[in-house]
């Protein structure tokens, strides 16, 4: 993902690292070396940017889903049902 | 599916038929401390399925409906869910990870049970994702344009962005839904997905360029992003093919 800038392998090393960053997936020191790369090379930190808004939409779009009310006392009823068959069972 | 009645003599063959339960993850619940579980009563077991199980209710229902993509099934897939996690949660040892381990149910039962009666085609993409499918995801390229792309890509509506995802083939999509939605690491995904953890990062990096490029592609066709701005920057496009897998060098 080499942004074509003057950096080169500098960009490519970065960029492969990119979701690793991203998810806090890396160690200290490639921590240490993409953020660098990201402070010194606008290109790359665009394209972090571009890599940043997708995984937090996704977050955004999803993170407020209810499960119907039905469905909670569906399950209560079941997980009683079987706790009773399991007793009756020994 | 755990539908209809569970029979006594069954029980065993719940718990037991949990594919991976008693590996990987729960490794640590096989070791049942006695004082923790011995005494503990059936109504004892309940209530403490209820008070910590049952609050992810909500978390497992929104990954199931990104599983199945429809509400009824979705709703199917969850009180199956909860039934097997029942079902094995006397073998559950509490302050190990309850979240992982209803996730890793969830995923299994998807996986054995629903998916195989699903009626749109098995589409898990991992090994034959289109050429054209990646290619299209390359195209958007220079800085400028990255920073107004990103700034397009925030203005999307919930509804585009829930659509897009659904478009995903489903290993890469639960994937991504896992680590960007849910927060777990990749070791755990690679526990809940039973996959080695290179697949799991190969498939959070193809499933998220899919996604970019399906945002992309609504986002040029509403308007938020110029479509003759990213047309000049389509270059890049033919150097990135091929080379999506984890590490890949790119020159």
């Amino acid at each position: 993902m080499s942004c074509g800038g003057n950096h080169g392998c500098e960009c490519s090393d970065a960029m492969s690292l990119v979701y690793h960053y991203l998810d806090g997936e890396i160690d200290h020191a490639q921590r240490a070396e993409v953020s660098q790369h990201l402070e010194d090379c606008a290109d790359c930190r665009d394209e972090y940017g571009v890599e940043q808004v997708v995984k937090a939409l996704l977050y955004r779009s999803c993170c407020q889903e209810r499960a119907p009310e039905t469905l909670r006392i569906r399950i209560v009823a079941r997980i009683q049902e079987v706790r009773i068959t399991y007793r009756r069972g020994g | 599916m755990l539908t209809g009645h569970l029979a006594p003599g069954k029980w065993r063959d719940v718990v037991e038929g949990l594919p991976g339960i008693s590996e990987g993850l729960s490794a640590a619940s096989q070791r049942i401390p006695s004082a923790a579980m011995g005494d503990e009563t059936d109504e004892e077991r309940t209530a403490r399925f209820e008070r910590d199980a049952l609050p992810y209710l909500d978390q497992l229902y929104g990954a199931a409906l990104r599983m199945t993509r429809n509400p009824a099934d979705a709703e199917d897939l969850v009180q199956e869910t909860f039934v097997k996690a029942f079902a094995a949660f006397a073998s559950f040892t509490e302050g190990t990870n309850l979240k992982a381990w209803l996730f890793r149910i969830l995923t299994n039962s998807f996986i054995n049970t629903y998916r195989k009666k699903q009626r749109q085609p098995y589409q898990t993409g991992t090994d034959d994702l289109d050429d054209w499918q990646m290619q299209h995801t390359q195209a958007y390229a220079t800085g400028q344009l990255r920073s107004a792309e990103a700034e397009a890509l925030d203005r999307l509506p919930n509804a585009v962005i829930n659509d897009a995802l659904a478009q995903v083939p489903e290993d890469f999509r639960v994937a991504v839904y896992l680590a960007d939605v849910e927060g777990f690491s990749y070791k755990e995904i690679a526990d809940i997905m039973d996959t080695p953890i290179g697949t799991v990062m190969s498939r959070l990096h193809r499933g998220r360029k899919l996604l970019r490029g399906l945002l992309e592609d609504y986002a040029i066709s509403e308007g938020y992003l110029d479509a003759a701005e990213v047309d000049a920057s389509e270059v890049d496009a033919s150097e990135a093919d091929g080379a999506e897998v984890e590490g890949g060098d790119e020159t």
